[in-house]
Formats: structure tokens, C-alpha cells, sequence
């Protein structure tokens, strides 16, 4: 009985510390989770080469090798697709000159790798990119592909926090088919949209956020029509798997 | 495996999860620490799980709280009565 009084009198006392930490946290404007994740960054940091080279060494050959191997080749295909739907993307382009111009903005960001290992619960990714780079709040994350990701919410000295256009409680303005509508995240990398269903609306077609220089942040997927309703929605996914996704380009949202 | 012991691992394992591998990995660390155990550490693990990848800033909207604080507060004095009923 003793021991379970202890027990609840060190669970209020948790619970109250956990609390006030958070309180803390809030009242700093993000001091504890700037400390916390600038220590989680050097960590994965240094945690990556070591990870890397286990796995590459064949220490666990066999069950592990094979899987490894299928990591790589789901990779492989995934960044095969985001080079496909790229192609499309940039083959609906209506100027050359705006391709070009598109991929001299792409490669003038800063590229970063990601720490984190997919996105989080709450659908932000941790980068090895920060204010010492001359990344800000607001700039915006694009794949390798020109794919526009998300956008940075908090930056730290080494490193940074992006909030993915997908995540479950994202959602931005976007224009597809030429016609705005709104981008409603669903987590996974997936998101979805209503529009009119007197507008066409092909398969693969990209989908396009002003407010992220115009880039594409996904293709329509899936398109779910009923002729008994006014609006069809439309599935839409990044053509990029977030756990493939090793490397990101950091670049203004100022045009 | 004594409790305590069972309690360490399952408690690294989380945050080891929450660092290197996938946010299920906490949540699963979470649930069975508040399920078996009137165990601290539950709370311990959903602070850091938050301070690592929960963001407050934008607009509103559910995931401006933190959810697995919140969520890990409201299990271990919610599991209570059950822990009383079947693990004791």
C-alpha cells in the first residue's frame, strides 16, 4: 500500500514536471525544443556514417542483406518515379525558358540532408541545414526532383524543422487544371482536393502552389467522381516516398 | 525479467525509436509502460517525443498541441482502475 502511494506521489510528480516543461517551452518560444533538437541533430549526425556502414558491411548478410537490397531497389523505383512525374511536370511547362529558369532556381538553394528517418507524427522532417546556412523560416523544401515538399517552420543554428505540404493538419492554396482550389493534408504523403466536376482532370496531372514559387508539391493520383454530387475529389501524392527521400534543396519563398 | 528491468528496456527502446527509427515505435513504448506499469517514464517519453518533432507555430489547427504529452498523461491516470483490475 505504501509502495503504491509512493508510486501515484511519483506519477502527479512527473506528470506536474512534464507540465511545467512544457510551459517553459512555450513561454521561451521553443528554448527546450531548440536544445533538444540541436542535441538531436548532432546525435544523428554522428550516428549516420556508423549506421551506414553497419548496414553496408555485411555483418548481417542474408535476411538482412536481401532486405537491405530491397530498400535499395524501392529507392531506386521511387526515385524513378519522381524523375518520371518531373518529366511530366516540367513537359506541361508551356516555355522552355520557364524550365530553365525553374531548374537555376532549384539548383540555387542550399542542399541539405535529412536527419530524421521519415516524417514525424506531427509531419515534420528534421534537416541538416540551418540559420548558419542562411536558411529562414518560410523557405521552402524541394526533392531532387523539383517537387516542392513543405515548408520550414523552425530554424536552429545547424539545423531546421519542415512541415510537409502532406501532413495530416497542412493545407494550402493550390492550383490544378487552372482552377484554385484548396490542399487539404492526409498524412503519408498523400493529400486531397476538391474541385468542380465540370473541370477536366487527367491522371498525373501536377498540382501547383503559388505560394511555393509556383513549384509543383504533387500529382493527381486518383480522381473519385459521383454524378449525383456538384464537386469530384481528387487523391493527390508526392511522386516521392518521404522514407527514399535522403537529400532536400532549401530555397528562398521569395521569388 | 523483473518489472523494473522490463520497465528500463521498454523505456530505451522507446526512445531510441523516437530518435533513429519511427514515431509508432514511442507510441507502442507509451501504451504498454501506461497499460502494465503506473510508469513515469510514459511521460518522460512523450515530453521527448514531443520536443523533438512537435511544432506549435502556424495556424491552428489539432497538431499545434502535444499530443503525445497530452495523450500519455490522460493513459497513465486513465489506465488506472485497469492496471488496479489486471495487472496487480
Amino acid at each position: 500500500m505504501h509502495g503504491a502511494k509512493e508510486g501515484r506521489r511519483l506519477l502527479l510528480f512527473t506528470t506536474l514536471v512534464v507540465l511545467v516543461v512544457l510551459g517553459v517551452d512555450l513561454a521561451s518560444h521553443g528554448a527546450v525544443r531548440s536544445t533538444v533538437r540541436s542535441f538531436s541533430a548532432s546525435v544523428l549526425r554522428a550516428v549516420a556514417p556508423v549506421r551506414d556502414s553497419i548496414l553496408s558491411s555485411g555483418i548481417f548478410a542474408g535476411r538482412r542483406g536481401l532486405a537491405a537490397q530491397m530498400e535499395r531497389l524501392e529507392e531506386e523505383r521511387a526515385r524513378l518515379s519522381e524523375r518520371a512525374a518531373a518529366y511530366e511536370i516540367l513537359k506541361r511547362e508551356n516555355a522552355t525558358l520557364r524550365a530553365l529558369l525553374h531548374m537555376s532556381e532549384v539548383r540555387g538553394g542550399v542542399g541539405t540532408a535529412i536527419l530524421s528517418s521519415g516524417t514525424s507524427p506531427y509531419g515534420t522532417l528534421l534537416i541538416d541545414a540551418g540559420t548558419d546556412d542562411g536558411v529562414l523560416v518560410g523557405d521552402i523544401a524541394i526533392s531532387e526532383g523539383g517537387v516542392a515538399i513543405g515548408v520550414l517552420r523552425e530554424t536552429y543554428a545547424d539545423s531546421a524543422l519542415i512541415h510537409v505540404y502532406t501532413a495530416p493538419d497542412a493545407s494550402i492554396d493550390v492550383i490544378i487544371a487552372g482552377s484554385p482550389t484548396i490542399l487539404d493534408g492526409r498524412g503519408g504523403g498523400n493529400a486531397r482536393a476538391k474541385l468542380p466536376r465540370g473541370v477536366e482532370v487527367a491522371l498525373g496531372e501536377p498540382v501547383y502552389a503559388p505560394s511555393a514559387r509556383s513549384l509543383a508539391v504533387g500529382i493527381v493520383g486518383s480522381i473519385e467522381s459521383d454524378p449525383s454530387l456538384a464537386e469530384q475529389t481528387l487523391y493527390i501524392s508526392i511522386p516521392v516516398g518521404f522514407d527514399a527521400l535522403r537529400y532536400l534543396y532549401v530555397v528562398s519563398s521569395h521569388e | 525479467m523483473n518489472s523494473t528491468t522490463t520497465r528500463i528496456l521498454v523505456f530505451s527502446i522507446g526512445c531510441v525509436g523516437a530518435f533513429f527509427v519511427h514515431w509508432t515505435v514511442p507510441l507502442i513504448a507509451i501504451a504498454i509502460l501506461a497499460l502494465a506499469y503506473r510508469s513515469w517514464e510514459a511521460l518522460i517519453l512523450a515530453l521527448l517525443v514531443d520536443l523533438l518533432w512537435w511544432t506549435p507555430v502556424g495556424e491552428w489547427s489539432l497538431a499545434m498541441l502535444p499530443l503525445y504529452t497530452i495523450g500519455a498523461i490522460c493513459a497513465v491516470w486513465l489506465f488506472e482502475p485497469l492496471r488496479l483490475e489486471f495487472f496487480r
